[in-house]
Parts: C-alpha cells; structure tokens; sequence
C-alpha cells in the first residue's frame, strides 16, 4: 500500500503529460510540415514568379527582333546590306552582333566578301561552328512563355497587344506589309495555328566566358536572321527586373514579408552569384538553399535559389508547447504532493488510532483475565443457597467473557493486519471443541431467550487449530446474539467427510433473525463493515469479527460463506458454513485438550 | 590648313541656321557650334616616299553663355559601401557624393545608389529639391559586406534611365575601392555593359579609392562608354575629384558624338591612337560620348600614305561629325578635310611642319607604348615593359627637343620614372593605377 500510492500518483502525472507531449508533439511537427509546404509553395510560387518575368523579358526582346528583323529585311530590301546592319548594331544596345545566313546557309552578314571589323571577326570566329550547321535554324521552339499561367495569359493578352500596338504604330504601308506576311503566313502554315510567326527561337550556347543567347528567325525569303545578345546587358536588364535590397528608413515598402528574412540569389551557369537580393544578412556560410528554381530556356542552366533563416513561428511553437507541458507538470506534481501528504497523514492517524486500540486492549487483557479468574474462583467458593450473588457472578463472568472475546478479537485483528494469520494445529475433536463454545455462550444466549441446538457428528480426531476455531464460533454466536434475538432458536451442526484424501470438517451455523440480503453477504466479511442501518441500530458491534472469521477459516485452508437458503427469504434468518480441512489423527492418539477453563 | 576648314565649317553653319540667323546674328550662331579642327602633321611631305602620316581631328565645345543656360543633368551615384569601405573612407565618400550634390539644383536629377554584396538604391531618381531628405538618405549608407559592382552600375544605369533624355547629361558615377566579387567581375563584361549603355547615351564616370581596386575593369568600363575615370589615393582627395566630375558634368555642351572617317586615294588607315574605333577598310569611325564647354578632345588617326609626285595636293581623309547639340537640342553636323601637298624641299617640310599636332600625336604614340609597357609587364617580360618605356623615353625626348615642348619633355620624364618604377615589386599595384589612370587621361583628354 504504502509503495503502491507514489506508483499511482506518479502515473497521475505522467500519462497526462507524456499524452498532452504526444499530441502536442505531432501537433508541432504536423504545423511545422504545413508552415514549411506551404513556404516552400509561396517561395516556388515567388521565384517562378521572377522566372516568368524574366520569360516576358525574353518574349518581348523577341518581339522587338522580329520586328526589327522585318525592318531590317524591309529597310534593305532583302538584301541586308552590311552598312544597315552595321547601323542597326551600332544603335541596339541588347545586341553584340547579328548574323545573317541565306536559305543555303551561306553567310550573309557578316560578310564573307568584305573586310570586317573586330568585333564581327571575333564573332565569326566564335560562332563558326554554331553557324555550320544552319539545320538548327529550322526547329521553331517554344515560345519563352508559358511555364506559368500568369504568363500564357500574359502571351495571349497583354504581350499581343502590345504586339498589336507596337505593329499599329508602325507606318502604313509597314502595317499592310505586315498584314500581308500574316495572310501568307496564315496559308501556308495553317496546320500550326500555336505558331502564328515564321519559326524562330532561342538558342542558348556556351562561349568564352558563360552562356550567350541568340535568338533567330527566319524571314519570308528563308534567309536566318540571328541576334546574340549583348550578355553583360541582359544580365543588367534581368537584375533591373529584380528588386533591389532595402535600405534602412527608406522604401522599405519595396520589401514584402517574404524577403524581410531571407535572400534570394540568381545563380549563373557557373554556379557564381549573379545578383542577391533581400533583407537583412541571413546566409551563412554552407548553408543551404530551402528552395531553388532552375530557370526556363535560354536562361536553362542559370537557377534561382532562396535562402531563409530559421524560422521564428517554428520555434514559439515548441517554447509555447514547452512552456505549457512545464505548467501541467508542476501542477500536476503540486496536487499529487498535496495528495500524498494528505494522504500520508491519515494514514499516519489511522496508524497511531490502531495503535493506541492495541495498546489500550493489551492494556485492558491482564485485568480483565484477572477478574475472570477471580470470579470463577469466587463462583467455586459460593454456596447453593445463594442463587442471587452466584446469578450475579454469572452475569460477571459471561460479560467478561464478552470483553475477553472482543479484546482477543482486536487484537488479532491488528495481528492479521501486521504479520498475517497463523495457525497452530493441535490434535483434537472439533465437537468437544464446538461443545466447549456452546457451553460458554448458553448463558448469555439464554438471557437474550435464545437456545441452542447443537447437533454434533464431527467426531474424528483430527488436527486442527482449536483457538482458531473457537474464536471463528465466538464471533459467529456473538453476532447470532447480537442480530438474531428474536429468532429463539440457534442451530449448529457439525459434519465430517473425506475428500480425495483428506478430511473435511463442516459447521453449519443457522439462526432465524432477520438473514442477510444477496447484496450484503460479501460485504458483510469486509472489515469495519456493519449491515444495514435498521439492523445494527442500537447494536454495539466493531465490523471486524466476521472479516477476522473468515481470515482464519482461510488461514486453515477452509472457507466461511454465508448461504443462501432457497426458501422465501423472509424469516428465514442467516446460515453461515464453515468448512474447516482437518488433517486425520491417529487414533492411538487421546484427544489432549480439555476444557480448561 | 586651318582656315580652309573654318571656311568649310562656316558654309556648314550657314547651311544649318540659314541666311536669315547668319545675316542678324553670325557671331553668336557660331559661338554655339562644337569646333571642328583636322590638322595634319606634316602638311607638306616629301614626294616619291610612302610617309606615316598623323592627323589630328579635335573637337571643342562652345562656351556655355551663362550659368542659367546650362544643361540639366541626370546623374546617379553609385557608392562601394563594401566591408574595405569601412572607417574613413566611407565618410569621405558620403560627404564628397553630398558636396558634389549641391552644385545641383531643380534642374536636375540626381539618384544615389549603394553596393556591397547587394545593392540598395538609397535616393531613387528625383530631382534635386528637397536636398536635406537626399543628405539624410546619403548619410544612413555604412560600409559592409562584399563588391556588387557590376548589379550596382545597373541600378544606378536603371535610376537614370526613369529620366533618360537626349537633352540631358546622363551619367553614372561610380565609385569603387575592391575588385568586383560579386556577379560579373571581369573587365570584358563589364566593358560589354559599358559599350551597351554608351548606346543609350549614358556615360560611366570610375573613381578608384585606394589600391585594391581592378583598374582594368574600371577604365574598361569609362572607356566603353566615355566617362572619365580618376585614381584615388586617399580618401580625402574624394570631394575635389567629385567636384571636378561635376564641374566636367555641368558643362557639358554636347552629347552621342559620332566621328566618321573615311580615307581617300589610297591612304590606308593604321590605328586610331587613344579611343575605341572601328576600322573597316578605309573607314574609321569612333564615337565620344559628350564634349564639354571650351575643352578640346581629340583622337589623332595614324595613316599611310601612298608615295606621289612632287608639287602635288592630295586630299588624305574627309571627316563626319555628328552629335547632339544640348544647347539648341538640335542634332548638327560637321564635316572637314585634309589635304596634303608634296614637295622635294626639306626646309619647306619642316617649316609647313604643325607643331602642335605633331605634339598631341606623339603625346599619344608614346601613351601607347605606356600601355604596351603594362601589358609587358603583365605578362611578366620585365625587361620587355623597362625596354619600352626607356624606347618611349628616348622617342619622347628627341620629339621634345625636335618641337621644343616643354610637355613632351615632361612627358620623358614620366616614362623614365615608369620605367624605374616597373621593377619595384611592392610598389607595382599603385604604379599600375596612377598609369592606367594618366593613360586614360591622355587618351581622352580628360579635364582633371
């Protein structure tokens, strides 16, 4: 018992908290998972969102050189005479050099037949391969929109009316030229209605220092007209296209949440940091991007990665579910202490009120035995004619014979309690024993106009704990006096049989008082347990005697039930059974007990 | 030889005003024209020889009439605030960019942006009227951090480009103590952003603080797009730098300058000394981003003269000038000649001699061989750059006493000490930055 409460209280506080740091654990983890889907979801959506501006960055130079190149072929009349495209470079700031090749793939510009200036030269040389094989001019690719929805919509709507607008404003007749290089167009390519333009695409290659883009198209004589990009200005205009870093005090509003703490850099072909933007310092060294989006062609090898530094919501969240697994532990272990401790007191008062019954009974048994002996003898000393001091003395001698029982009672009672219950087995006859106990209790049954009737046929001289068995029969008959009054008769009878060996010792006690309900016949052997309020009223009665019966009927491997009479239960009082295994005797043996008394 | 081309740009400035503005106001209509100079050299060469031959072809601004006339600038700022910036030197700089600001006025457009490892656009694009709210925005800029240069010249080149106007002086001021480590950080590709931006008609102007900046790369990128570019050694000299670029950007009289030339009867052009050009065939064209009121630039082109009988004139080359005269927002044309004659006298080649052509030629031949010696250096031919600069010396000190030019004498001078500087190890990073930074002066005529 005394190990058994901090077990308990212990498990009262833990499963709590080792439940509550479960959930709240899983709760955690799961937040953590949605909070980090759904920023890695804002963060893709945001550098797709810079990939998809830099796709309309491309869509719109293209449609500046397909422009450019019908003003060109228009302006020259086909011919793209070196002088106009020399003046075309010469003012374009996006272009380092155009290339022309016919529809053998022969080398327009720059001229093979006139001298070039170094630039072109360089770039011939450069570009000697890529122009080798003209084939790569005729695959149209896609159009660098489209990865994004924002985007295509971009592609149908706005950037064709910006086509639109920048084809309107246009000269006339450039117009109707250009409304009648649709018309065929429409003709002659009708089964590709995606590709309304002649084909065209990039071309993304490497030289020299990194990766160089040309876009390329054909014209309506089937001459490839090509632009290589100024690549130093691309890179300009691309970073121009991103946001630059805050500055304290001023346009901070150019700074969503979303950079305030983080960085996002566009990373080169080579891996080298083209540009970074964002807010404050959050890199460190070998860090790891939390996200990175590789760009679409021509910019296809160069990506964009994010970094972030730990996230803050991350963090108050495990304080929060911390903080508050520490408050329920210290709660709980408060109450439970409290608990304990009061606990530990009544039990310590319990002890210390046990204890001093003990004493007080040990205290009250030398007396008490005294004035039994003295009374017996003064009983032995009294004449017949004296009928009213020997009533008298009978009177004594039973009721201290009553206290002797209920001290006895006690006291075993707290010795049960303390080392358990022992028997001593003797050898004797358990009718003379039960003989002995009816002799006792007659005159006090007598007085409350009780009889017994004893019927004996336990007759085998057997082994047996005779102080057990008497004090078993003291309670049974004491509780008959006490409970049964009005019933006039009690019935003991005494059996013996033999069972697989060993010898049975059956008592059956019976009276006709009130009985005792189905409900109550278990409890009725539980300590301190006292029946129902009309029966015990008025009663003295300590509700340890039947519990203390039948912890010695088990003591000698028996059993004290309390049986249930199949007749109607009114008047039929209570029958209680005590089954005793009593091992044989010899018979050579005498019984050696007598009465004593 | 002169008054044949001011008669030719007379008839050239009459075509473009008219009779009418000619006939009222002559003196002013041609106080306002950029002057266009094209003298030979050696105007009478000896015939029967093939001859080098170095013409100079110089243009001056006009004279701003007043204060009041001039024209407004778009100017963006662009500081290194990088990790080396640190201490001093980022003080220096803010208060050099704040002094410089307020030669400005409403006019005016003026746009400051800060790198290290990002770049942050401190002042975006505005005109100059709340100046207190821009000194502020200057003064909360502190160093840290690593060099984005080449993202920086963007934003600022972006700022400009929110005004960017034929009719204004668009120029990026870079300033810069590290080498670029950041994003594109080599000389080729920032020359490329350079020449892209000329295009647009905006110019970068490179200030290198102290000793570790790349000087390649930062007068790649004035060259290509026809900024000045100056050398730094010490923070405090900042102020006066920037207020000589602001004075250059404040008087500037002409813009997108295109000079085209074509070589006739069989002169065969060599080198354009000093500027970026292409030469394709017999023509040569280069282009100079602004002219600045009353200061002469000009590019000296080395040809090769055909041999030719004696007592006779040749026309060698005919010029085309284009560009953007600020003042009347108009774009205006020049054009000229020169011609060349043929004689067997000595004395009479001697005595059509020009000195002062012949002077800037040789000024710019030996500023040549001083970028040769650097490559020579370079490449690690100690002696080869030693041997150069003491070639350019002797070259240099024969032609000072053959002219009598006390400049080409001090010009000797310099090469000698180059040369004694090239050998000193430890000393060689801020020798090579004051050279690139004087060759680059020499080659563009660069007011300070």
């Amino acid at each position: 018992m005394k190990r058994r409460t901090p077990l308990l209280l212990a498990i009262i506080i833990a499963l709590p908290l080792l439940l509550l740091t479960w959930f709240g654990v899983r709760l955690q983890l799961d937040q953590q998972q949605v909070v980090a889907h759904q920023l890695s979801n804002l963060v893709t959506g945001r550098l797709q969102s810079i990939d998809a501006q830099f796709q309309e960055h491309f869509f719109l130079l293209q449609q500046r050189f397909i422009r450019q190149a019908d003003a060109l072929q228009k302006e020259t009349a086909g011919q793209y005479r070196v002088e106009n495209v020399r003046r075309f470079i010469a003012q374009s700031t996006a272009v380092k050099q155009v290339f022309v090749l016919s529809a053998t793939g022969e080398r327009r510009f720059p001229p093979s037949d006139q001298p070039l200036n170094q630039q072109e030269k360089s770039f011939v040389e450069l570009t000697r391969n890529l122009l080798r094989e003209p084939e790569r001019f005729t695959m149209p690719v896609a159009d660098p929109v489209g990865a994004q929805n924002a985007a295509s919509q971009g592609y149908s709507g706005a950037n064709k009316g910006e086509l639109q607008s920048a084809r309107l404003s246009d000269a006339v007749s450039q117009k109707s030229r250009y409304s009648a290089d649709e018309s065929v167009q429409a003709l002659s390519e009708s089964a590709e209605l995606s590709a309304p333009e002649r084909p065209h695409g990039w071309i993304a290659w490497y030289a020299e220092a990194g990766l160089q883009q040309i876009f390329w198209l054909q014209d309506s004589d089937g001459n490839t007209v090509g632009f290589s990009l100024n690549s130093a200005r691309l890179l300009s205009d691309l970073i121009n296209l991103l946001p630059s870093s805050s500055v304290v005090g001023v346009n901070t509003d150019m700074a969503t949440e979303l950079e305030t703490n983080s960085e996002i850099r566009l990373v080169n072909d080579r891996g080298e940091i083209a540009y970074s933007w964002g807010g404050e310092r959050v890199v460190e060294k070998g860090q790891k991007p939390l996200e990175t989006v590789p760009l679409s062609h021509p910019l296809a090898s160069w990506h964009l990665a994010y970094y972030a530094a730990e996230l803050p919501v991350a963090i108050t969240g495990w304080l929060g579910l911390i903080v508050l697994l520490v408050l329920l532990a210290a709660g709980l272990s408060t109450l439970a202490y409290l608990l304990y401790r009061e606990h530990n007191r009544e039990l310590r008062e319990a002890e210390q009120r046990v204890n001093f019954v003990n004493q007080v009974s040990h205290e009250l048994k030398t007396p008490l035995t005294n004035v039994r002996l003295y009374t017996e003898m003064l009983e032995g000393e009294l004449t017949d004619d004296e009928p009213i001091a020997q009533r008298y003395l009978g009177v004594i001698g039973s009721e201290a014979g009553r206290l002797s029982r209920l001290i006895e009672n006690v006291l075993s009672f707290s010795r049960s309690k303390r080392e358990g219950v022992s028997v001593r087995y003797q050898q004797g006859i358990i009718d003379n024993c039960i003989g002995q106990v009816v002799e006792l209790f007659t005159p006090v049954l007598n007085a409350r106009n009780l009889t017994i009737r004893f019927t004996g046929k336990a007759s085998h001289l057997c082994h047996f704990d005779s102080e057990a068995l008497e004090q078993i029969l003291n309670n049974l008959l004491s509780n008959c006096e006490k409970y049964a009054a009005e019933g006039q008769f009690v019935d003991i009878s005494s059996w013996q049989n033999d069972r697989s060996g060993s010898l049975y010792s059956y008592i059956r006690i019976s009276d006709f008082g009130p009985g005792v309900s189905v409900d109550e016949s278990e409890k009725l052997f539980e300590p301190f347990y006292r029946g129902s309020d009309e029966l015990t009223e008025g009663v003295s009665g300590t509700g340890i005697g039947l519990g203390l019966a039948r912890d010695l009927a088990r003591a000698h491997q028996g059993e004290l039930v309390v049986e249930q009479s199949s007749l109607a239960e009114v008047a039929s009082g209570a029958s209680f059974l005590l089954t005793l295994v009593t091992p044989v005797a010899l018979l050579t043996e005498t019984p050696v007990r007598k009465p004593g008394y | 030889m002169n008054t044949q081309s001011d008669k030719h740009m007379l008839r050239r400035t009459v075509r473009t005003f008219g009779f009418v503005l000619l006939s009222l106001l002559p003196v002013l209509a041609q106080a306002n024209q950029v002057n266009l100079n094209i003298n030979l050299a050696t105007p009478v060469m000896e015939a029967e020889q093939s001859h080098r031959a170095f013409i100079k072809i110089s243009l001056e601004g006009f004279k701003q009439q007043d204060k009041q006339a001039r024209i407004p600038a778009n100017v963006a700022i662009v500081l290194d605030k990088s990790g080396s910036m640190r201490g001093e030197k980022i003080q220096y700089a803010r208060e050099a960019a704040i002094m410089a600001i307020k030669r400005l006025d409403e006019r005016d457009i003026v746009s400051v942006v800060s790198y290290d490892s990002r770049v942050q656009v401190v002042v975006p694009a505005t005109q100059v009227r709340d100046q207190r709210a821009i000194y502020n925005a200057i003064r909360s800029v502190h160093a840290d951090g690593n060099t984005a240069l080449f993202a920086g010249v963007s934003k600022g080149a972006n700022e400009l480009r929110k005004f960017l106007s034929r009719n204004k002086v668009n120029r990026v001021i870079l300033l810069s103590d590290g080498l670029a480590n950041v994003g594109p950080q080599s000389a080729s590709e920032l020359g490329e952003l350079g020449a892209s931006l000329a295009k647009e008609g905006i110019s970068v102007t490179t200030i290198g603080l102290g000793l570790g900046y790349n000087e390649d790369l930062m007068t790649r990128l004035a060259g290509f797009s026809d900024g000045n570019h100056a050398f730094v050694e010490n923070a405090e000299d900042l102020a006066s730098v920037f207020q000589y670029e602001f004075g250059d950007v404040l008087s500037v009289v002409a813009q997108g300058v295109n000079i085209e030339i074509h070589c006739r009867n069989g002169v065969k052009p060599i080198r354009l000394l000093g500027r970026e050009s292409e030469i394709i065939g017999n023509r040569v064209t280069t282009r100079l981003n602004q002219l600045y009121s009353e200061q002469e630039k000009f590019v000296i082109l080395e040809v090769e003269v055909p041999e030719q009988q004696a007592e006779t004139e040749l026309q060698l080359v005919s010029v085309n000038v284009h560009y953007d005269n600020l003042l009347t927002q108009n774009q205006e044309q020049l054009a000229g000649q020169s011609i060349a004659r043929f004689s067997h006298s000595k004395q009479e080649v001697k005595a059509a001699r020009d000195d002062k052509a012949l002077e800037a030629a040789v000024e710019q031949v030996a500023n040549e061989y001083s970028r040769d010696a650097i490559e020579a250096r370079d490449s690690g031919d100690l002696k080869g750059a030693k041997k150069i600069l003491q070639d350019s010396a002797s070259y240099l000190g024969s032609q000072a006493k053959s002219l009598n030019s006390p400049r080409l004498q001090e010009q000797e001078e310099e090469a000698r000490q180059d040369a004694q500087a090239l050998e000193s190890d430890e000393n060689w990073n801020k020798q090579r930055k004051e050279l690139k930074a004087r060759q680059y002066k020499r080659a563009t005529q660069q007011a300070y």
